[in-house]
């Protein structure tokens, strides 16, 4: 009894340095942070509670919050698809056993070891400046340089393609679901006279889709709280054009110090990655095939 | 007996050392002070090597500096005053510092509680009263003289009959532009970005329109009305529609650094809005070109002239800090030492203390675009809009509403409603 009691506290003692994490650096802070949602605060004086005020004001007389909103779901809706179709087919290409394919995996790994990362985003700043590389390049072939970040139209799509150029986190998941597919399945639709494609939709996709399905999720909360490029890229702007929630709340908290107000934007953004993430859930089980009929 | 004598005199030098150990230990205490700034790399380096000199002559202080960009200085700032972490020295935007001040005069130290650690009576007693002075406490110090410029290629303006010498006013600017563009259509008078269009137009031009400040500190209410906002919205549409300023597209990606455009180096546009303490490195982007400052836009029935002469930023010394009074004389130091202000020169514009102006006239460097600029500012009185209206949030929304005009989104009557409603949500909060 003694020696149970010894290897519990044992047990708690190796687990703690993460309970401790867990407490002071997420739980306090999300609690926290739901308090001040209610209450009009700005860091160098104490809270006033002030009921849902910041809310009314948010979702009825912030237009930017609706824009950003607006800004973050197509920068969702660009770059969530978009990496996942880009991450499968370079998946796709790289599962087969030729001559240096593991140095071509990493390769194309790399980028995603920077992360979203300042550096990268300096970098993208750089290339798609007026005289930047980009516009060097497309200037060999005749076309005339594009304001890339001064035009409110393309802006986005620059963010978006920074998002896009970082799938490897993505790509090693789908090469690892696709090493798992079972090659007797193959060989038996051979057999049965289907070709590639009918194979890789019949068979590939069905067999991956619940890792399908795991990086939608993750790469949906992502995309939610995108900051970095956004902010270091463009700013937000121009014209607001970026100006992702992330960003807003960043500007309200730390900019204007309405840390009240940036707290109840982030319960709204926590609120959205909830609803989205419950509404794929809640479909998952008509595209996604689990062997065992997805009871865990 | 020898031996015995040598170790007797080994043994008292020993004692005397170890004696004197405790008495050396209690009078000067190692220190460790964190200094924090932003800027350029020669104002990093001078800076450092006042930091260097000084530890020099005071072993028993180590300095860290911090230094980096301008970007996200003061967010990281204010949480770090906040929560009583912040840098012992710090340069202070001048903007920022009535916010700090209104919220928490308790963060700052105030310099005239130490006459005997820092002498102020090199500074000018009136400019020191304006500049860092909040109800008779100098929680700042001024770092150099300085205001709005205006910076012009001077083969450029004779070339094409531009005079800035002489006080002209916003329809002279406009025309002038026009001109620009009839020499070469290639080419513009001016680069602006976002944080210029405010600061270089939009709140001198309503200063001078209205006589008020954009936003009023005394009574917390807008300076100006409605037609006052369309008329200087108006004005910016006209600048945009005639060539005077090059497009907001060409130049927005380049931040509030204008002197990295390609355009600017390759001498495309005549002329930029900057300040004293920035001019120089904006003339010397154009290596090319011969520069001079400019007299700076006056309406020809301005109520106030919009336009005034004041520091670039504050030294202040956080009243969190464990070793206030050595901050305090290292900053006595930075600003009185003949030897510091060799180093430092005028890379904080025309330095405000009689030391440093001395160090500088015998150098030489009282010259050029910077001293002129200074002199030019110190002939216009408009009226300080440190306060409400340089807040961060009215800056955003002022800056807003400028490039708004400039990229065509809307008349300037749509904007100027919009931009009065959030400026009456702001006031509101206060």
């Amino acid at each position: 009894m003694k020696s149970l009691t010894r290897r519990r506290y044992i047990g708690l003692l190796f687990i703690a340095p993460w309970i401790i994490g867990f407490l002071v650096l997420q739980l306090y802070p999300f609690i926290t942070s739901l308090i001040y949602s209610f209450a009009e605060y700005n860091i160098m004086s104490s809270p006033k509670f002030i009921g849902i005020q910041n809310y009314v004001q948010l979702l009825t007389k912030d237009r930017e919050f609706w824009n950003s909103l607006r800004v973050t779901v197509v920068y969702t809706l660009f770059t969530v698809p978009g990496k996942l179709v880009v991450a499968l087919l370079v998946a796709v290409l790289m599962n087969k056993n030729m001559r240096g394919v593991n140095a071509i995996r990493t390769i194309y790994y790399l980028p995603s070891l920077f992360g979203g990362s300042i550096a990268v985003s300096i970098l993208w700043k750089l290339m798609f400046q007026n005289t930047g590389i980009i516009n060097q390049i497309i200037g060999v072939v005749g076309i005339k340089p594009v304001k890339w970040l001064g035009n409110p139209q393309t802006a986005m799509p620059v963010i978006i393609m920074q998002n896009l150029w970082q799938f490897g986190s993505a790509f090693v998941m789908f090469l690892a679901a696709l090493k798992n597919v079972p090659s007797e399945l193959y060989e038996a639709a051979e057999i049965d006279g289907a070709g590639r494609v009918t194979q890789f939709f019949r068979i590939t996709l069905p067999q991956i889709s619940s890792i399908i399905f795991f990086n939608i999720i993750m790469q949906t909360i992502t995309a939610l709280q995108s900051f970095t490029g956004p902010m270091v890229i463009t700013n937000g702007g121009p014209l607001k054009a970026t100006y992702v929630l992330g960003l807003k709340l960043y500007t309200e908290a730390f900019s204007y110090y309405k840390m009240g107000y940036a707290c109840a934007i982030s319960w709204v953004i926590f609120i959205l990655i909830m609803a989205v993430t419950g509404v794929l859930f809640r479909f998952s089980s008509m595209v996604v095939y689990y062997e065992d009929k997805g009871d865990f | 007996m020898k031996t015995k004598r040598l170790f007797a005199l080994l043994v008292a030098v020993a004692m005397l050392a170890v004696a004197m150990v405790p008495a050396f230990a209690e009078e000067h205490a190692p220190v460790t002070l964190r200094f924090m700034w932003w800027g350029g790399d020669a104002r990093a380096a001078a800076t450092l090597d006042v930091i260097e000199a000084y530890e020099a002559a005071h072993p028993w202080v180590t300095i860290e500096p911090e230094y980096g960009s301008d970007e996200g200085y003061q967010e990281k700032l204010t949480t770090q005053l906040v929560s009583g972490t912040a840098a012992d020295i710090i340069q202070m935007g001048t903007g920022w510092m009535p916010g700090y001040v209104a919220s928490n005069p308790d963060y700052f130290v105030d310099f005239f509680e130490y006459p005997e650690l820092i002498d102020t009576t090199t500074f000018a007693e009136a400019f020191l009263a304006n500049n860092g002075q909040f109800d008779g406490h100098q929680y700042g110090l001024p770092t150099g003289i300085s205001g709005h410029a205006f910076l012009y290629n001077t083969g450029l303006a004779e070339t094409i009959g531009l005079n800035f010498a002489d006080q002209y006013t916003w329809d002279d600017l406009l025309e002038m532009g026009k001109k620009v563009r009839e020499y070469d259509d290639s080419m513009y008078l001016l680069d602006m970005g976002a944080s210029q269009l405010n600061t270089m137009i939009v709140r001198p031009y309503l200063q001078q329109l209205t006589g008020n400040t954009v936003l009023v500190n005394d009574t917390k209410a807008r300076g100006f009305e409605e037609a006052d906002l369309v008329a200087t919205l108006s004005y910016i549409k006209s600048l945009y529609d005639n060539g005077v300023i090059a497009p907001i597209e060409d130049v927005i990606p380049y931040g509030s650094d204008l002197t990295t455009d390609p355009n600017w180096i390759g001498q495309k546009y005549v002329g930029m809005f900057c300040y004293s303490s920035t001019i120089e490195p904006a003339a010397a982007a154009c290596p090319d070109a011969s520069f001079a400052a400019g007299k700076l836009p006056v309406a020809a029935d301005a109520k106030d002239e919009g336009w005034y002469c004041n520091c670039p930023q504050y030294m202040i010394v956080s009243k969190a800090s464990q070793n206030v009074e050595e901050a305090v004389s290292f900053l006595n130091f930075f600003y009185n030492d003949a030897e510091a202000a060799k180093m430092l020169t005028n890379v904080r514009s025309v330095p405000p203390t009689s030391v440093g102006q001395n160090v500088c006239a015998e150098l030489g460097l009282l010259e050029g675009v910077a001293k002129d600029s200074v002199d030019i500012i110190q002939t216009y009185a408009g009226t300080n809009d440190l306060g409400l209206t340089t807040e961060e949030e009215v800056t955003a929304i002022l800056e807003d509403a400028a490039v708004q005009v400039a990229y065509g989104q809307g008349t300037p009557e749509q904007i100027a409603q919009d931009t009065i409603e959030l400026l009456d949500t702001f006031l509101a909060s206060k």
